[in-house]
């Protein structure tokens, strides 16, 4: 075999590989805000089942995952982005829902990070 | 005040990195994607088949004309503007409002046939091409 043709099989093999991973993957958008008691992240994730979300929260990172069924002929992708969470932000108690391709995430704020009022006594 | 911030993003380049060492040799962006719009319109010989990504779409609103060759798509997203005035804003990103959008087809459709489809925040629109448009094959007799 020559050089040449060493090349293009090394080339081809390369190839191969490539086109088994496929995937493509996207930052999705976010709207995030706080409130008094809780943090809401929503997640544009159209496309996405819930049986093929993934969300971790793993030393004070969120991490966002998904994968896109795509049909046989369409091209694959998924959604990936991380947060760093505040450690006021009590993570465990946190709920998700999926709906319409919009991923909504509720993660309360921590008891200790909730305003408290303090009632002014006046002395007289 | 830095200390009262809840949330942060993953620095970039970190996040690259990590994206790198989980899934080697994968293209992405760093940027976030306004996963909105026209995902793909294909021929499929008798159809066509368009699809656009609209998440979180107020099924009520949306509406789906069809007009000769020229389809048009509109409707509005649901607001998400939470209640209150002690809101704090990290992140806007996600499109809200309304919106519209058209696209002109190769042919002409059967615009009693066609139908659509939203689900996980795609829609998919079945546009039959009209009977005149669809191709036919001529046999060809021999003497």
């Amino acid at each position: 075999m020559s050089d040449k043709e060493m090349m293009k099989q090394e080339l081809d093999s390369v190839e191969k590989i490539n086109q088994a991973k496929p995937l493509h993957w996207a930052t999705p958008a976010v709207d995030i805000y706080e409130t008094a008691d809780e943090l809401v992240v929503l997640a544009d994730l159209p496309g996405v089942q819930e049986s093929a979300l993934q969300l971790e929260v793993s030393r004070g990172v969120l991490t966002l995952e998904a994968a896109v069924e795509a049909a046989e002929d369409q091209r694959q992708y998924g959604y990936y982005r991380q947060f760093q969470l505040s450690e006021r932000i009590d993570a465990d108690a946190g709920e998700a829902a999926l709906k319409d391709g919009v991923l909504t995430l509720r993660l309360p704020k921590s008891a200790a990070a909730k305003p408290k009022r303090i009632a002014v006594k006046t002395l007289h | 005040m830095f200390a009262l911030q809840f949330v942060n993003e993953m620095d970039s380049m970190q996040r690259e990195m990590n994206r790198l060492f989980r899934h080697t040799g994968l293209k992405g962006s760093n940027h976030p994607s306004p996963a909105v719009g026209l995902l793909r319109a294909e021929d499929k010989g008798a159809a066509f088949v368009v699809e656009a990504a609209l998440p979180g779409l107020d099924p009520e609103q949306l509406s789906i004309d069809v007009l000769g060759r020229k389809l048009t798509i509109s409707g509005r997203f649901h607001d998400n503007q939470p209640a209150g005035e002690d809101v704090r804003w990290y992140r806007k990103e996600r499109r809200s409002g309304a919106f519209e959008q058209s696209l002109t087809l190769a042919t002409e459709l059967d615009t009693e046939k066609v139908e659509a489809e939203y689900k996980h925040g795609i829609l998919r629109i079945d546009l039959p091409k009209a009977a005149a448009a669809v191709p036919k094959k001529i046999a060809v007799n021999v003497a």
